[in-house]
């Protein structure tokens, strides 16, 4: 299919909901990473506390440009308000507050990366306003990568408990983040992918991610269940994942969302209340 | 100054729209390389602006400064468009503006 598509009420009525329910699980996801980053002003260094609120605006930002499709939906008729979801759609690995700076370096590697991925994924897209999107979004995302790779040598270098410290955060998150990335024999994703609105599969998104991570944990001395091939150079995953359980719209096994105290915090935001059609 | 029967032309609101400046640098929008274009139709002024980042907290004093501008020309109808395409970086603010930030201390 070749066509290309200037708002969502061009959208084909059965690319709608898995384009909406994708826009709003980006939404929630990019407001609530926003919101953890925001809460390590006192990260180990003033220049990291600095960077900290500085990563937290840009993913407020780019929640701010999802929402913004979220509300297209409303405005072109394409849901009713009341139809809007009255659920937080958060990547299950934010819905604690992060317990440490090593819990804080492992989502500003994986998660923000994995957030990055499935969008550079809309480059060519049939949807154009996601198209001219994502060239400003990637040019502040590379900050954010630049940001985890310091702090991974930095806490990986510093001493062995230090490293294994880094590696159980990483770890504890790993399989959330994999999940996230996309169910293979999503009948979402499918539609997707026919329509033109995502080039690459989630396959090929894990892949893009462990060609990212590969090399990183490699030069940082981690030890991931990722392994490179040292003929071809190729990074493979040495994780199976069970789709079991897994939701499309929510793209996480579990749907509990997040816990009480970040409700209290983003109050209308949970129920999508604020976003839309504000 | 402003004439009411002055024909309302691209040039025009390019003129004005250098003296709105940036609410956080001490240059116009011009100068930050911030309006990306102007187009007149149907006596509507739409000009396609550039933010500096997708976390812009001004954009709605920026709207609100070009309208009131835009209204000394007696030009009423404006519509402002934000646009990501090509993203806005640093090599769109002009050699003036440049200037004008190194004399501040902003290094660019």
């Amino acid at each position: 299919m070749n066509s290309q598509f200037e708002s969502v009420a061009e959208l084909p009525k059965e690319a709608k909901q898995p384009f909406y329910d994708l826009m709003l699980v980006l939404a929630d996801s990019k407001h609530l990473l926003g919101l953890r980053y925001g809460e390590w002003l006192g990260a180990p260094a003033i220049e990291a506390s600095i960077s900290a609120v500085s990563m937290a605006q840009d993913e407020f930002g780019h929640a701010r440009l999802f929402y913004g499709i979220i509300t297209e939906f409303v405005k072109h008729g394409s849901k009713a308000r009341e139809e809007i979801a009255k659920q937080y759609r958060n990547i299950e690995t934010l819905d604690r507050e992060f317990e440490s700076w090593m819990d804080f370096i492992a989502a500003n590697l994986l998660v923000d990366l994995a957030l990055t991925i499935q969008i550079e994924a809309f480059q060519d897209s049939s949807y154009l306003p996601m198209r001219r999107m994502i060239g400003k979004i990637s040019q502040e995302e590379e900050f954010h990568l630049q940001h985890a790779h310091g702090w991974l040598l930095r806490l990986a270098q510093e001493s062995e408990k230090s490293r294994l410290g880094l590696e159980k955060s990483i770890k504890k998150i790993w399989i959330p983040v994999l999940h996230w990335l996309g169910n293979p024999e999503s009948r979402s994703e499918k539609i997707l992918l026919e329509m033109g609105l995502q080039k690459l599969d989630s396959e090929a998104l894990r892949n893009r991610f462990v060609e990212v991570i590969g090399p990183l944990a490699e030069e940082a001395g981690l030890d991931l269940p990722i392994s490179g091939d040292a003929v071809t150079g190729e990074w493979l995953l040495a994780t199976e994942l069970s789709w079991k359980g897994w939701d499309e719209a929510f793209r996480r096994l579990s749907k509990t969302g997040p816990d009480a105290a970040t409700f209290a915090q983003i109050d209308c935001f949970h129920t999508h209340s604020y976003p839309v059609g504000s | 100054m402003s004439v009411a029967t002055e024909v309302c032309t691209e040039d025009r609101v390019w003129q004005a729209l250098k003296d709105v400046n940036d609410p956080e640098m001490p240059i116009s929008l011009v100068d930050m390389g911030m309006v990306y274009a102007i187009q007149i139709k149907n006596s509507t002024v739409k000009i396609q602006l550039g933010p500096t980042s997708t976390a812009c907290p001004a954009l709605d004093f920026i709207r609100e400064d070009i309208e009131k501008r835009l209204q000394q020309e007696n030009i009423e109808r404006v519509e402002v468009e934000w646009v990501w395409d090509p993203p806005w970086t640093n090599d769109r603010i002009s050699e003036e503006g440049k200037f004008i930030l190194t004399t501040w201390g902003v290094s660019v």
